[in-house]
């Protein structure tokens, strides 16, 4: 039995192996007809029947259980971070993936590095499959000195679909009986589930939490949620989302909160830091598997509304190197640059947003990498001149004040008004393998075109 | 299954029909049994819990499938996964077991992409767990390779009674052969070899 290349020989070992396996493993008849008998219950509604996993306890036998208990009970009083009543990452994963639909209030708060707090409230539903619905409710800005400016916005609604290759949000105001549809393409923004978190912060995290490992999480102790006692969970938002592209490993975490009777999730909350930005998204009290109609979502009943179409095209250039000839140079409005184009790394994204019923249509922004001194130095320049303003000067062509600078580790973003370009036509003229990339872009979306979707 | 009967299928699964969600579990119920029972130690109670468990949460996830990116069988040996994992925590009975199926996952994986390179040892036939090595390996592979070598191999069915069958012709089903022997042969030695890995190390650790 040496030579198995030769194939006629290989086609008798495998037949003998085969036959030598036979009778091939099966599942017991009995436990086919049980399992059947919960899926057709499953399938009315009905609850599944608990299986053996289910009860954990039962593994370790009788005495061995009464054991636990009594041990748990008495850790449960004495140190309240372990009394998650038996609780565990698996029970709240085992509730997340038999649910379709989550709904409840957000609430966002971003707080600035002088420490005024944007907040803003709404009423979000979501709904399995990629079914968005975002009431806005009210804007609060809370000052440094603990004043509060609160603003109402018109009333809004927003739909949002998410689709395989781009997403289409609908954004309605009833009372001026109008409405924006927002087609949004990021597929090429190498945003990957931050695509997602982007859109519906809530939702997506709905999701990614159901592939969270129970290595990753964290007990972080008890609280009550509307009279509710529950335990807490936490988990890097790293391993929550992997690393934020243009940002890299994100700093911040993710914490569910639990019924501590029932293992269902009662709050979610993202908390993360960019530089000295601090955003905090939550959901609570969460209402799962409640009834919401699909024409919650629907986004075709707008008759009568004045219809305006946005586009919002986002693009990771994967050749973002600048050719030689292109400069940059951010600096103030007199004196030298305090970076240039020998700083820049590349141009790796680009934003596109075509608004036609606005005065200004085109808002073209592009994502530039920095070397990591020269994104330290630019820093430090705005903390020592915080009234300062920039000026920056894309290859002698545009020129802008840029009044809020969003430095975040080794990327800054600028918008380069007036750019009318599409990305592809920015990769070409000024990036040095902006040709080849923007060619396979294009290929990309023929190839999209000419696929059927189902 | 043709692609228009899948998605018939498919969508009579979603709309929850009794007689669709029959003729799919037990469409893939022994290929799923089979490829969680080793995983879970072969300890058939549990294997038919996360069965259970796996077909719950796929049924209720049904709208997730979507044919393009595979089968049936590889989407549920997906969420069995998860499923297994907890199962193997939970019970704490296969200490280290979890890493060893990592290793042949990630293993199948690559070996998938090389599988005409790689030869069945040599004493393969001296094996003494040869057939429960055969399950492993038939429940590992894309389900169109493992159905096509049982139909053939073990249920003697003809070539061109394959053919019929399935609407192409005997070639067709030789290159399938072909090609379905290829991945076996593969997915052997890597099982095989992990599985030797690990028992020898559990070994020296023990």
């Amino acid at each position: 039995m040496s030579d198995w290349e030769f194939d006629g020989e290989e086609e008798h070992v495998v037949a003998q192996l085969l036959n030598e396996a036979s009778p091939l493993k099966k599942m017991p008849e009995q436990e086919k007809r049980r399992v059947l008998e919960v899926l057709k219950n499953r399938a009315e509604g009905g609850a599944a029947r608990p299986t053996r996993l289910d009860r954990p306890a039962r593994w370790r036998g009788a005495a061995l259980a009464a054991a636990a208990v009594f041990v748990l009970g008495v850790l449960a009083v004495l140190w309240p971070g372990v009394g998650s009543g038996g609780i565990a990452w698996a029970d709240v994963l085992r509730h997340l993936e038999s649910v379709h639909t989550m709904s409840g209030p957000l609430k966002v708060a971003v707080t600035a590095p002088d420490g005024t707090v944007h907040a803003m409230t709404a009423r979000i539903y979501f709904k399995d499959p990629g079914l968005n619905r975002v009431e806005k409710n009210e804007l609060v800005v809370t000052l440094p000195d603990g004043s509060e400016e609160r603003s109402t916005p018109p009333d809004s609604v927003v739909i949002v679909r998410q689709l395989p290759e781009d997403t289409v949000s609908l954004e309605l105001f009833p009372e001026r009986q109008e409405a924006i549809r927002t087609e949004l393409d990021l597929t090429g923004s190498m945003l990957g589930p931050w695509r997602e978190m982007s859109l519906n912060p809530a939702a997506t995290a709905w999701f990614r939490l159901s592939e969270l490992p129970e290595s990753a999480t964290r007990s972080i102790g008890r609280r009550e949620i509307e009279g509710e006692p529950a335990v807490g969970f936490a988990a890097p938002l790293a391993a929550l989302m992997g690393p934020q592209p243009l940002v890299g490993e994100p700093e911040g975490e993710v914490q569910v909160w639990a019924s501590a009777a029932t293992a269902v999730p009662l709050a979610v909350e993202i908390r993360t830091e960019l530089g000295e930005w601090f955003k905090v998204e939550k959901v609570e009290p969460i209402t799962w598997g409640a009834d919401l109609p699909d024409s919650m979502f629907d986004d075709s009943s707008i008759e009568g509304f004045t219809i305006h179409e946005r586009k919002m095209h986002t693009r990771g250039f994967p050749a973002p190197e600048l050719k030689p000839e292109v400069t940059l140079r951010i600096g103030p409005e007199t004196g030298g640059p305090v970076v240039n184009e020998l700083d820049v790394v590349g141009a790796v994204a680009g934003t596109v947003l075509f608004e036609p019923w606005k005065r200004v249509r085109y808002h073209t922004i592009i994502t530039f990498e920095l070397t990591e001194e020269a994104a330290e130095r630019l820093q430090r320049f705005l903390n020592e001149h915080p009234d300062s303003r920039l000026q920056v000067d894309f290859n002698g062509e545009f020129v802008r004040r840029w009044f809020h600078p969003r430095v975040s580790s080794r990327f800054v973003q600028i918008e380069l008004f007036p750019l009318r370009k599409r990305l592809i036509d920015f990769e070409i003229e000024y990036l040095a393998g902006g040709r080849e990339a923007a060619l396979a872009e294009v290929e990309r979306q023929r190839a999209l075109r000419s696929t059927p979707s189902q | 299954m043709t692609t228009q009967q899948s998605q018939s299928a498919s969508s009579a699964l979603r709309r929850r029909e009794p007689r669709a969600i029959e003729e799919w579990f037990l469409d893939h119920a022994d290929l799923v049994y089979t490829f969680v029972y080793f995983r879970v130690g072969k300890d058939a109670e549990v294997a038919a819990d996360v069965v259970q468990e796996t077909f719950v949460a796929a049924l209720e996830r049904i709208d997730q499938y979507d044919p393009n990116r595979g089968s049936m069988l590889v989407w549920l040996r997906y969420v069995s996964r998860n499923r297994i994992r907890a199962a193997n925590r939970q019970r704490a009975r296969l200490a280290g077991g979890d890493d060893i199926w990592e290793r042949i996952d990630a293993r199948l994986e690559s070996a998938a992409t090389a599988a005409a390179e790689d030869r069945l040892p040599s004493d393969v036939l001296e094996r003494s767990e040869r057939a429960e090595l055969v399950q492993m390996t038939l429940a590992n592979l894309p389900d169109r390779y493992s159905r096509a070598l049982v139909e053939h191999y073990v249920e003697h069915t003809p070539l061109a009674e394959m053919a019929s069958r399935s609407g192409t012709s005997a070639s067709a089903v030789k290159s399938l052969l072909f090609r379905a022997r290829a991945a076996f042969r593969s997915a052997f030695v890597v099982i095989s070899g992990e599985l030797d890995a690990g028992f020898t190390a559990s070994r020296r650790t023990s």
